[in-house]
């Protein structure tokens, strides 16, 4: 008993020492990875896409912020918020107590980010259009700011201030001047020269050299998720610059390439809801994901006022890898509306359609190999668009007709946007059709979701229990029901059914149309062939109260993981899915068991299917696919498949049956070393 | 099927031992040192890299799953012999000590 107590004892203590020991050098070497960046370097890919799309605090990637303090310039209490908002109780005061001449005009800011420096330009815009161009001009790397005059009269306002925070010891200086309008230390102004007459008046231009010259400039959003400085006043809207930018210069060409258009227009109503208000007023579309194919067909309308709008041409970026950092590309801008192209843009009795009607022509040219797009549609003049009236279409991805259990006949893929606040807008006109919720391929331990649940939308609760009859909320049950039509291996989602006549699908289709909503955390740079759950969304409907709805819905899922311990909010909880947590040691841990699980799971539908390996060429924006080979080996050799696994089974199971009887022996050989070891132990 | 369905239960009760025991770990690096996230995440990305085209190797490879249902089987059999075998030593032995 003694031998016994002491040997607990010290084991218990020995075990301890270890395990604080590994602790301790897996802290160090934690610590170090970190500060070494390894992260990027481990996967560049990724690490690089996490520089868009959400939380600035995770972005930037400056040599000069790393090594300056950065939790001075992000996060909410840093210098670019903290200037945001001076900026938007500026404006606020400004239409609640008009009119301080100062605040007769609405402002807007840029704030950019390159290699070595941020910098901040705040702009006064008059009765005028504004929009602004980055590039190089004769060796140097520029901003112009542009300021044409719908009224033709020239700019008197303000001088544009413009900083840059590698000086932050003046940004209260700054920030002074920007809100009293007046001087002080560090601060730049440049007054506008006027280059030409535009279309309705004068172009004047701001030229800031302002970029780290010889080095290929990145720019890359500040809270990119954010509808900033947002307002009008007296019908004149502006709204702040927060987009990214892109455009490296390449090889030190001198030229002047226009990499960027945001296109400011006085005219849009402000009763516009925000997210549609901005992308609709920047005219900038985005789509996610690779599944970007140049078979699809891409269509929009809406509704305008006023003069008959024109567009000029669309161009359109992709997200190109360079070397880890990403940067966009002006991929093609050959839609042009001219006879050549199959694409029509008609505008009559307040509608505008863009259609584009055959699906083999190369609209998009070949951007399979780009991982993001954004669409600029750039105006030939002033337009005058109704708020929440733009929606964008697609085609056939977002159409799935085979979906198990009957419940949809035409499927609608909806994501959530981060904020997650498309998710509970709509509404059930048809009580008598139940909506059924389910919930797929949850994580182990988010059992939670297997209960029965339905959510009210009147109130966003969701509760724990089915009820089937006649309700005007949307309920449902938790079910599998992924097929292998697209499942999506340790990833889950919602589907739910809406039944309302004022769901619009893509092909202008009006009736109940399944929303599913995919919460996929690591999906995102998955090749896999079901990436439509990365797509965007644009959604116009009006629900039973008359209320418009519109918007857009994408998905950004890298790193997002769902921790729910109760269910009594469902919009907390969805939100809560798209807070950036991390994926710990347990999930590193946990992965490879969950990999062999799906991998021989013994339901077809919750069996890891297999997909196409798609390889990156480097250099170039071609990939390379490699097919699975189980349908190809049974087209062309199946006969030697048949053999193959007869010699795999014959030789797994004679090393198996040999080891097995080894280890028989070991376990009755009282002289063996397992036994004597195992004696030590005891 | 047969094989699948108790390689499936028990990788899920090895799963869910890991969940139990590691949880508490996630949370304490979360909240304490946040800065490993990222570098966890893309750890994590990296290692779900490599299980979603394990699927395409094995493919590649022509070996079917139940195949490796099968292995997998064979070491939980062995592993339980094994581990009842040391339970009964271990019995046996606190029993002569004890008793």
């Amino acid at each position: 008993m003694k031998n016994i107590l002491n040997w607990t004892v010290s084991s218990f203590f020995r075990t301890i020492g270890r395990i604080v020991a590994y602790l301790g050098i897996g802290f160090i070497i934690f610590i170090i990875v970190s500060k070494l960046d390894t992260k990027g370097l481990i996967i560049p890919r990724l690490y690089a896409m996490s520089n868009y799309d959400y939380k600035v605090d995770y972005n930037y990637n400056s040599p000069y912020v790393l090594n300056n303090n950065t939790s001075s310039f992000f996060g909410d209490s840093g210098y670019l918020e903290d200037l945001r908002t001076s900026i938007q109780t500026m404006i606020d005061n400004n239409l609640a107590n008009p009119p301080a001449p100062i605040f007769n005009y609405n402002w807007s800011y840029f704030i950019g980010f390159t290699k070595n420096d941020i910098y901040v330009i705040v702009a006064q815009n008059q009765n005028s259009e504004f929009y602004f161009n980055i590039g190089s001009n004769l060796g140097e790397h520029i901003i112009t700011f542009y300021q044409k005059h719908k009224s033709g009269v020239g700019i008197t306002g303000t001088p544009r201030k413009y900083w840059k925070l590698s000086d932050y010891n003046t940004y209260s200086s700054f920030k002074n001047a920007i809100l009293n309008n007046n001087g002080g230390t560090g601060i730049s102004e440049e007054s506008p020269v006027i280059i030409n007459s535009g279309y309705t008046g004068e172009i004047d231009f701001y030229n800031y050299n302002y970029f780290d010259n010889n080095i290929s400039d990145y720019f890359i959003p500040y809270y990119s998720n954010r509808t900033i400085l947002s307002t009008c006043v007296s019908n004149l809207c502006v709204s702040n610059v927060n987009y990214r930018f892109e455009k490296p210069i390449i090889n030190g060409i001198d030229t002047y390439v226009p990499s960027y258009y945001s296109y400011f227009s006085g005219d849009i109503p402000d009763n516009s809801t925000t997210f549609t208000f901005d992308t609709l007023y920047k005219n900038v579309f985005t789509i996610n994901g690779l599944d970007i194919d140049s078979s699809w067909i891409y269509n929009f309308d809406f509704n305008y006022i006023g003069n008959t709008p024109s567009i000029d041409h669309i161009d359109y970026y992709g997200l190109v890898n360079d070397n880890g950092l990403y940067h966009y590309e002006l991929i093609n801008n050959k839609i042009s509306f001219s006879e050549e192209y199959p694409y029509a843009f008609v505008c009559d009795y307040g509608l505008c359609q863009f259609s584009s009607n055959n699906s083999n022509i190369e609209i998009l040219g070949n951007i399979s190999g780009y991982s993001k797009i954004y669409f600029d549609i750039v105006y030939s003049s002033v337009i005058h668009i109704v708020p929440n009236s733009f929606t964008f279409y697609r085609s056939q991805p977002f159409i799935i007709d085979s979906v198990v259990n009957d419940v949809c006949s035409t499927c609608l893929f909806l994501l959530l946007e981060s904020s997650g606040t498309n998710t509970y807008t709509f509404s059930n006109s048809d009580s008598s059709k139940p909506t059924l919720l389910f919930y797929n391929n949850i994580l182990s331990n988010n059992e939670v979701y297997n209960l029965p649940s339905y959510i009210d939308f009147n109130n966003g609760t969701l509760y724990d229990e089915v009820n089937t009859q006649d309700k005007n909320y949307y309920y449902g049950v938790f079910n599998k029901v992924l097929t292998d039509n697209y499942s999506i291996s340790n990833n889950f989602g919602l589907i739910m059914n809406i039944y309302t006549s004022n769901i619009v699908n893509e092909n202008n289709n009006f009736g109940s149309y399944q929303i599913m909503y995919f919460i996929t955390p690591n999906l995102y740079w998955s090749n896999s062939t079901y990436s439509e759950d990365k797509n965007i969304v644009y959604y116009n409907y009006t629900n039973d109260n008359g209320d418009n709805f519109s918007g857009s819905a994408t998905g950004d899922f890298l790193n997002h993981y769902s921790e729910f311990n109760e269910i009594n909010d469902v919009i907390t909880s969805l939100k809560n899915t798209f807070i950036l947590e991390g994926l710990g040691i347990k999930d590193v841990l946990v992965e490879p068991f969950i990999m062999l699980k799906n991998t021989i799971d013994s339901s077809e539908n919750r069996r890891a299917s297999c997909s196409s390996l798609i390889i990156p060429i480097p250099f170039t924006n071609k990939t390379f696919n490699l097919p699975c080979m189980s349908s190809i080996y049974e087209q062309y050799a199946s006969g030697i498949i048949t053999i193959w696994h007869i010699v795999l089974w014959g030789v797994i199971s004679f090393a198996i049956l040999v080891d097995f009887i080894k280890f028989l022996m070991t376990i009755f050989d009282a002289s063996s070393e397992v036994v004597k070891g195992v004696d030590y132990i005891v | 099927m047969i094989i699948s369905n108790i390689v499936s239960f028990v990788l899920t009760l090895v799963i869910q031992f890991f969940n139990l025991i590691l949880t508490p770990l996630n949370v304490l690096i979360r909240d304490i040192i946040p800065m490993l996230n990222p570098m966890l995440s893309s750890i994590y990305a990296y290692v779900h890299l490599i299980s979603e085209n394990i699927v395409w190797v094995l493919e590649l490879l022509a070996i079917p799953r139940t195949l490796i249902s099968y292995i997998l089987l064979y070491f939980i059999v062995k592993g339980g012999i094994f581990l009842v075998s040391y339970i009964i030593k271990v019995v046996v032995k606190w029993w002569g000590v004890l008793w």
